[in-house]
């Protein structure tokens, strides 16, 4: 099992591009609103929340998700 | 100085939602959410963000009467505040008139429909039964069937000295929409003439600088993302006010005709450096905090950054966060 790295650098850069980038239309809402929640008990560092932002920028760059991921340790 | 900031809601509701998440959690007192018919709607935008926040206030910035009748606004900030008491505002003014012509809404009597409509919403809001037989509206007997939580404070919206001066009279706040002090100073004259007429002290009223703003640190890429912005404000501009800034009136025109025409990248590059100084507060973080400063001695008490925030809006949120705002918090 790998280990998890989850950076300060790494939230900020998938939460810049969920916030900045093109295809928010294409987040199904169900997905939108956990992350909304991690996001609003300030847990998106946490792991799951992480997780939640990630399968965000999945529907918006799947492939920044994927290099994130990898970057990180998750699978 | 209070800080707030304005979303349009045009994109999906998630994004707008996690911008306010990250507005509160980045110190901005205030965030504002526009009201047009061709974007999301600004009440359901309000619910999502009163459901994922918790001390941000919450603004309409800025309904109108015509759109939505003031009984009906009356319920939905009602509604609102229930979710969220003591953190919603309600901003009202006379409302977009080529928006609002686009759909067949003519503004007629703006300062009348604006003055009976905040009579109703504020008698509403205090659970009294409320008539009136005004020039634009009629009611009769109406009131809500359910009781207002929290104080809900209206501002109006304002640009010409009566709607200012209106604002004086019976407005908790006035949202000024300009950038530059000039255009304050000027407002403020005609807000203090309001306060005075309903011996009021202006320091009940929070005077909202509504501005164009753009920051990052290269001033130059800042400057640049408000061009676009600039433009339309210049083309929308009466001439009494490009003439207060000493904007040359033929380029302005020529600006409009652009617009007009759907030739936006024309129109865009047309836009010159007094133009982008008059119509915005765009540059470096230093140079926007002078800028906010000279608001605030005018009597500036509130600053709302708006559309485009800078050409990173993020980015940009982090610069007034970091580097900003603790500049006005300390004093």
């Amino acid at each position: 099992m790998s280990r998890c790295r989850i950076s300060k650098r790494y939230i900020d850069e998938a939460l810049s591009i969920v916030l900045q980038g093109k295809g928010a239309g294409k987040v199904p809402p169900d997905k939108a609103l956990a992350m909304l929640r991690y996001a609003s008990e300030g847990k998106l560092s946490s792991s799951s929340g992480f997780q939640s932002l990630l399968e965000v920028l999945e529907y918006m760059d799947p492939e920044k998700a994927k290099d994130i991921r990898s970057k990180c340790g998750l699978q | 100085m209070k800080f707030g900031v304005e979303f349009v809601p045009r994109e999906p509701f998630w994004r707008t939602t996690l911008y306010t998440i990250e507005a509160e959690r980045l110190g901005f007192d205030y965030v504002w959410i526009t009201d047009h018919y061709n974007n999301r709607n600004v009440f359901t935008t309000l619910t999502t963000a009163a459901i994922y926040t918790r001390s941000i206030k919450l603004g309409v910035g800025v309904t109108n009467p015509y759109i939505r009748h003031p009984a009906a606004t009356a319920s939905a900030v009602a509604s609102l505040a229930e979710m969220a008491p003591d953190r919603v505002v309600l901003g009202i003014g006379a409302g977009d008139r080529a928006t609002l012509e686009g759909i067949g809404i003519e503004i007629i009597k703006p300062l009348s429909a604006v003055k009976e409509s905040v009579h109703i919403i504020k008698e509403l809001l205090a659970g009294n039964q409320v008539s009136i037989d005004g020039s634009v509206f009629k009611v009769k007997s109406a009131s809500l069937n359910f009781k207002c939580r929290s104080h809900v404070p209206i501002y109006i919206g304002a640009q010409g000295p009566l709607m200012l001066s209106l604002a004086g009279e019976i407005g908790d706040g006035v949202l000024i929409n300009a950038s530059h002090p000039k255009d304050f100073r000027y407002a403020i004259e005609y807000v203090k003439k309001g306060v005075e007429k309903a011996s009021r002290d202006v320091k009940s009223v929070d005077i909202v600088a509504y501005t164009s703003f753009s920051v990052a640190d290269d001033e130059a890429k800042a400057v640049e993302a408000s061009k676009q912005v600039v433009a339309f404000i210049v083309a929308g501009s009466p001439e009494a006010v490009l003439e207060r800034h000493g904007i040359n009136l033929e380029t302005a025109s020529r600006i409009r005709e652009l617009i007009v025409s759907g030739r936006f990248g024309e129109a865009f590059k047309s836009v010159t450096t007094d133009m982008i100084d008059a119509f915005s507060v765009s540059g470096s973080p230093s140079s926007v905090a002078k800028r906010i400063d000279e608001c605030l001695k005018v009597g500036v008490t509130q600053f709302v950054v708006g559309s485009p925030i800078g050409p990173q809006p993020y980015e940009a949120m982090r610069i007034i966060s970091s580097k900003i705002i603790p500049m006005f918090k300390a004093e």
